[in-house]
């Protein structure tokens, strides 16, 4: 059986690289949505703009 | 051949409300300190690979979500093909980027684990190629979409391209049960070969990386919807000018 002392740094490693990327890509999306609702919200004032 | 809906039409009937994925978000959570707790608390130290099988829980679990996500973009997919509605598309395109995601994920944990238990990182074992190509073939899928112009063209070129994909899905599955592999087999037809704390805390992160997939599709398609949204109101600014 491989020592845990040896193995620890590995079992580390693999739970902070699945956290680093869900989370990372959690945050991606956020960021995605955040700015097309500023997209949205330029373009709506535009088109009322223009209707006006 | 049914008639195509235009490309820019926005995914409706794909966008939930805010308080649906608040409750998904909550339970999503919940169920993931649960299966750490299990992970590092609760199960033993494997009897042959010791603590570095603890991997194992959120490896397969990845896998089982790759595989899920792949399987929706194979469904929606077809379901572009038949009725040509945007948001199957949509549907298909957000679920193929977390397939990648979660096969990702196998891929870098799985050698990993092999490090400890093989002594060496890669080894070009059937389980791990035919998942080196599922990757391959579900990043080149996200490839063609950005390649393509045309909105409608590049929807029905994807979803052949997603359900020809999806061939590779039963073979990562089968590999290791219809050739010679070092990698572990752990279902088998005869159940799961694991003590009882094991399959519990394997089924714990099953379960939580499910909602947490489920969490991950709704806010991709939420970006998908405002996409077509910010497209057509676009369009409409261009059209008054």
């Amino acid at each position: 059986m491989p020592s845990a002392a040896k193995a620890l740094p590995y079992l580390f490693a693999a739970y902070t690289v699945i956290w680093v990327v869900v989370f990372g890509y959690t945050l991606s999306i956020g960021a995605r949505q955040r700015k097309l609702a500023q997209d949205l919200e330029l373009i709506k004032s535009a088109v009322e703009k223009r209707a006006n | 051949m049914p008639q195509q809906k235009p490309a820019t039409r926005p995914s409706a009937g794909l966008r939930p409300g805010r308080g649906g994925l608040g409750s998904i978000a909550v339970i999503t959570f919940i169920l993931i300190a649960v299966a750490q707790y299990m992970i590092f608390m609760y199960v033993p130290d494997d009897a042959t690979l010791g603590l570095i099988q603890r991997i194992f829980y959120f490896h397969v679990a990845s896998a089982w979500n790759a595989l899920l996500a792949f399987g929706v973009v194979f469904v929606a997919s077809i379901l572009y093909l038949a009725k040509g509605e945007r948001r199957y598309d949509a549907l298909a395109y957000s679920s193929a980027e977390i397939g990648v995601l979660f096969t990702s994920l196998v891929l870098i944990t799985g050698p990993i684990w092999g490090k400890i238990s093989w002594n060496q990182w890669w080894t070009w074992d059937p389980r791990l190629t035919t998942t080196l190509i599922l990757w391959f073939i579900y990043v080149a899928y996200l490839l063609i979409r950005m390649a393509a112009d045309e909105p409608e063209k590049r929807a029905r070129f994807a979803a052949v391209f997603g359900i020809l994909g999806f061939i590779d899905v039963p073979i990562v599955f089968f590999s290791i049960r219809w050739w010679r592999t070092i990698h572990p087999v752990v279902i088998s037809w005869q159940g799961a070969a694991m003590e009882k704390s094991m399959l519990q805390t394997m089924i714990v992160s099953f379960v939580a990386f499910s909602f947490l997939f489920v969490y991950l599709l709704i806010n991709r398609l939420r970006v998908e919807a405002m996409q077509d949204e910010v497209a057509q109101l676009k369009e409409r600014l261009q059209g008054t000018r």
